[in-house]
């Protein structure tokens, strides 16, 4: 099975947000739909604390609950594992938005309607890059083919992610860098 | 720390590092800002079509990386930014600013058309008027006040709002000035720092003097002094990360915990402007430890120079400095063939007692022990040799400077400790070296410094910070009037109540050009329309890239904006003066007239065509043979011209307000500090919805436990003052605030009351005139709303 995914490397972020933003602009989105979204993730270490950034937009994950949810079948998976919705079909239910476990689809107020996104597919098929992974000057964000690449040193998840054996997400990360950081616990 | 925090294990972030968003799986939550009817971007998605030609422009405010992007227009309307390829692609880049220039271009508040003032000044009433009538007020209205007062009543300012050649601060406002033989008012920001920086390398201060960032991948310890460059030039910070993971050991130098700080292998948590005293204490370690470069030293720098006794400058015969050879046991001019220069020791000449500079330099570092540092900047001792220990022997390296130690009092001699810290430990004309800055398109071999002044007339230019005096007294300039680009003075320099009430009042005319009716054309008397970087085509002068630039219009101005040029040209024309703005791209062309240019064969066509083109080797490396652009050739850390003051070498002293020697340190026990972010660049795209969704409002960044000493809650609203001033904005606890700092993010154009530059002062040091924004004391209380301070 063809799988197009993100490979996140989130040591490397900087959780400028650049990624989200060029997803607004390609998408033209206002204030309340986010398709991608840049978060902190910390933990207590011995030293201090840790810290690293999280990009995450839809996972386009190999058993989308979207897609099982959905009253309206609005969601499809594409041959390359891609999870296009059609806003067209939609009626704003927001079953989808309840189900899904990582906040990919976002209710748009205005049109009464839910949308996410959809990998840049009309740029991939168009041979580009996708807006956020083009905005990433930093190369933390990458479009894989999980069906093509070596997954070794790879994770299938990261602390925060919700579980991932319910959708089985197309997305891995390199490991975090566990590094010393510098703020001390009380 | 709150209790969920004293488990082990991950959790979403709540503890407020510099962040402004929401977490994982929660959608984002109601904000402060609307994004405005933007559903007219809806019908034209931003699909870029493949049969669609994007029109590469540059962006070019003063985070001077001057990104080059490719700008998709339809029906009008520019629906998508993305980055344009470079001729070496890792210089490919944008970021989360550039790619809102959609929504400024088409901002619904963007200004419409010329307007005069209606009300009183701050009133914010405006009447639509005509460009001619805008021409003809303000020609009339120059030519009023030349025949009256002088040409030099006339004062154009400006900042760094953008790199443009015709229409930015940088090139054609000069020529404007230069015409009118105005006064230019511009400079005063980023400039301490990198004046005793550059000095000993004899270059100017933003010269091309570092490596070019491609080849900072080739470093191994890398010091980033005062700079959040994660967050403020993030386009370089892939050479630092690419670097780090081939192995490099990456020093972030900044009391606040910035994005940066958290990159680090050492975190140097400093006390705020004690940075040259840290510097010091490096020296010393490494000169102590004897790990300094003895042949670059011995070739390369000034160190074996003998300096007098009696007028501190150098021992010399013919001109030429002397060293003390140890083959003859004399005195030799340092360039002699065959000498062995001896590194330290003093030794008479002509009844002189004459000491090599650097037993001078041990003299001044060398009660500078870690201990003695450790108190002075509350960095532990250890930290401070590991530090020295890694910039002398785990080369090559160097020190990237951002502008945050630059905002106090003394930094000129901060900038002059780094160079010679890095002089000491002979990093420089290597691969892998990093000096200050990378910046390219200043340079005088690439900057037509002869297309300025076509009448052969100039300005009489005046450091910004001197122009509240100079209107004050009316001397040494009758300045009656303001013409205000590229800037949003009030909003970007100190002491706003200074402005307001004792500048303000007596300027006759205040003209001010800008996209926004932000908080400075509040004050103007006429405001006019400026074109966006989108609609404008002019050459672009290069930041931290190698290359010329060219931007192409995207789209014609919308409205009635016009590009800075033409408002030029339709003031001059009016004064008789029109002849010296010729039409643009002829102007343009004659920018690119430079001999480093055709040297190479790089014709106004082929930039036109290509947009950007290398104009350096690469990779570029300066100083590769070893010659510096002072008299001597060599590295000249000691500064002869600096011995009246006592500042030949660098010196530790507190600045005026920050250090804890402060007179106003009980009144005002905290260090307010108003550092860049990425939001913003300066106070450009303030009003930016994609931006404010992320970063709603002005916050005062506090440590908690500052704050609970005050009984002020997380979100509760807080004025920040002094005796010049104050603000009114929401605390938010933040632990990546030292305790003892208050932090305003810099740029906000409006509060809820005051402004955060109420606070700040424009004391400057003779000589150097260099806002010190962070040098201010202050102190906070809880704001209940009613009778303001
Ligand atoms: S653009 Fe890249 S570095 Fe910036 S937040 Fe997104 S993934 Fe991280
Ligand atoms: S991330 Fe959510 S919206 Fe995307 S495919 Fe998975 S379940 Fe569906
Ligand atoms: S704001 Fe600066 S970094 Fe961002 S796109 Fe423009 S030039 Fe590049």
């Amino acid at each position: 099975m063809r799988q197009v995914g993100f490979l996140v490397d989130v040591s490397r972020c900087l959780g400028c947000r650049a990624c989200e933003v060029a997803c607004k602009n390609y998408f033209g989105l206002g204030e309340t739909q986010r398709y991608r979204r840049v978060s902190e993730v910390e933990w207590q270490t011995e030293d201090g604390i840790g810290l690293f950034y999280l990009s995450l937009a839809c996972n386009h994950c190999e058993n989308p609950e979207c897609f099982r949810v959905c009253p309206n079948r609005t969601y499809r998976k594409r041959r390359d594992g891609i999870v296009v919705h059609d806003a067209g079909l939609c009626d704003g239910c927001c079953t989808c938005v309840k189900a899904c476990p990582y906040g990919a689809p976002q209710y748009d107020a205005d049109t009464g309607k839910v949308d996410k996104c959809d990998l840049c597919v009309s740029r991939l098929d168009a041979g580009l890059r996708p807006a956020c992974e083009e905005a990433c000057t930093n190369d933390a964000l990458k479009v894989i083919f999980l069906d093509r690449i070596d997954e070794t040193g790879l994770l299938k998840s990261v602390p925060t992610l919700p579980d991932i054996r319910i959708t089985r997400p197309s997305i891995r990360f390199n490991p975090p860098v566990v590094r010393k950081q510098w703020l001390s616990k009380k | 720390m709150q209790s969920e925090k004293e488990s082990k294990g991950f959790s979403i972030s709540r503890r407020n590092f510099l962040k402004g968003t929401a977490a994982v799986g929660t959608t984002v939550g109601l904000l402060g800002v609307s994004t405005y009817g933007l559903k007219w971007l809806q019908p034209a998605q931003a699909q870029t079509e493949a049969k669609e030609e994007p029109i590469r422009s540059v962006c070019s405010p003063n985070c001077w990386q001057t990104c080059n992007h490719l700008v998709t227009v339809r029906d009008g309307k520019v629906v998508k930014s993305a980055p344009a390829p470079m001729p070496e692609r890792t210089y490919d880049r944008i970021c989360l600013r550039g790619l809102t220039h959609l929504q400024r271009v088409h901002h619904p508040e963007r200004i419409k058309y010329p307007m005069k003032r209606a009300g009183e000044r701050g009133e914010g009433k405006w009447e639509k008027i005509s460009w001619e009538e805008a021409f003809n007020t303000i020609a009339e209205k120059f030519s009023q006040l030349r025949k009256q007062y002088g040409k030099q009543s006339i004062a154009i300012v400006g900042q760094s709002g953008n790199y443009g050649v015709l229409n930015g601060g940088y090139a054609g406002q000069y020529r404007f000035s230069g015409v009118l033989e105005a006064v230019h008012a511009t400079g005063s920001v980023d400039t301490s720092l990198s004046t005793g920086f550059a000095a000993p390398m004899g270059t100017g201060i933003f010269d091309a003097y570092s490596n070019e960032p491609l080849d900072w991948v080739n470093a191994r310890t890398i010091i980033l002094w005062g700079s959040a460059c994660a967050e403020t030039q993030i386009n370089e910070w892939h050479f630092i990360q690419e670097a780090k993971e081939k192995g490099a050991r990456l020093v972030v130098i900044d009391p606040i915990y910035t994005a940066t700080a958290q990159k680090a292998d050492i975190w140097v948590n400093l006390r705020p402007a004690s940075d040259t005293a840290l510097a010091l204490g490096l020296m010393r370690e490494i000169m102590a430890q004897g790990m300094v470069d003895k042949d670059f030293l011995l070739h390369h720098t000034c160190a074996p120079f003998l300096v007098r006794s009696d007028d501190k400058q150098f021992a010399r015969a013919e001109k030429k400095p002397l060293v003390w050879d140890t083959n003859s046991q004399s005195a030799k001019p340092h360039d002699s063939s065959g000498i062995v220069p001896e590194l330290e020791g003093t030794h008479p000449i002509n009844g002189v007692a004459c000491t090599t500079a650097y037993s001078l330099l041990w003299d001044k570092v060398k009660d500078y022990t870690p201990q003695k540092v450790a108190e002075l900047t509350e960095v532990p001792a250890s930290m401070v040799v590991e530090v020295a220990h890694l910039l002398a022997a785990n080369k090559p390296g160097g020190i990237k400077f951002g502008f945050g130690a630059d905002r106090y009092h003394h930094a000129n001699l901060l900038g002059q400790a780094m160079i010679t810290l890095l002089g000491l430990t002979g990093n420089m004309g290597k691969s892998g070296n990093i000096l200050g800055m990378a910046f390219y398109g200043f340079d005088p071999m690439i900057y037509n410094a002869g297309w300025l002044f076509p009448a052969g007339t100039f300005p009489a230019v005046l450091p910004l910070m001197r122009l509240q005096d100079t209107v004050i007294k009316q001397d040494p300039h009758p300045v009656k009037a303001l013409y205000i680009m590229c800037s949003n003075l009030l909003v970007q320099t100190a002491d706003r109540n200074k402005w307001l009430k004792e500048v303000w009042p007596k300027l006759e005319f205040v003209v001010a050009v800008d996209q926004f009716l932000n908080n400075t054309m509040d004050y103007a008397d006429i405001i006019l329309p400026a074109a966006h970087y989108y609609e404008t085509e002019e050459p672009v002068l290069a930041g931290d890239v190698p290359y010329v630039l060219y931007r192409r219009q995207a789209l014609e101005p919308l409205l009635e904006a016009k590009p800075d040029w033409e408002i030029y040209q339709g003031i001059t024309t009016k004064m008789g003066l029109g002849q010296y703005f010729p039409e643009k791209l002829q102007a343009s062309k004659e920018w690119f007239d430079m001999p480093i240019l055709k040297q190479q064969g790089i014709t106004f066509d082929k930039i036109r065509q290509e947009q950007a083109v290398r104009f350096l080797p690469n990779p570029y490396i300066p100083w590769k043979d070893g010659k510096f652009k002072t008299e001597s050739g060599k590295l000249e850390f000691y500064l002869e011209k600096m011995a009246a003051t006592a500042e030949e070498l660098p010196v530790f002293k507190w600045p005026l307000e920050a250090g804890p020697d402060s007179k106003l340190a009980g009144k005002y026990p905290f260090v307010l500090l108003t550092r860049h972010e990425k939001f913003r660049i300066h106070s450009q795209y303030e009003n930016q919805p994609w931006l404010r969704e992320l970063n709603p409002e002005p916050v005062a960044d506090l440590n908690p436990k500052d704050a609970r000493a005050k009984g002020i809650a997380d979100g509760e609203m807080v004025e920040v003052y002094n005796d010049r001033g104050h603000v009114v904005l929401k605390c938010r606890y933040n632990e990546s605030i030292r305790p003892g700092v208050v932090h305003i993010q810099q740029g906000w154009w409006r509060y809820v009351a005051g402004h955060h530059q109420e606070l700040t002062h424009a004391q400057f040091k003779e000589g150097i005139f260099n806002y010190s924004f962070f040098d201010v004391r202050v102190d906070f209380r809880k704001y209940a709303g009613g009778e303001l301070h």
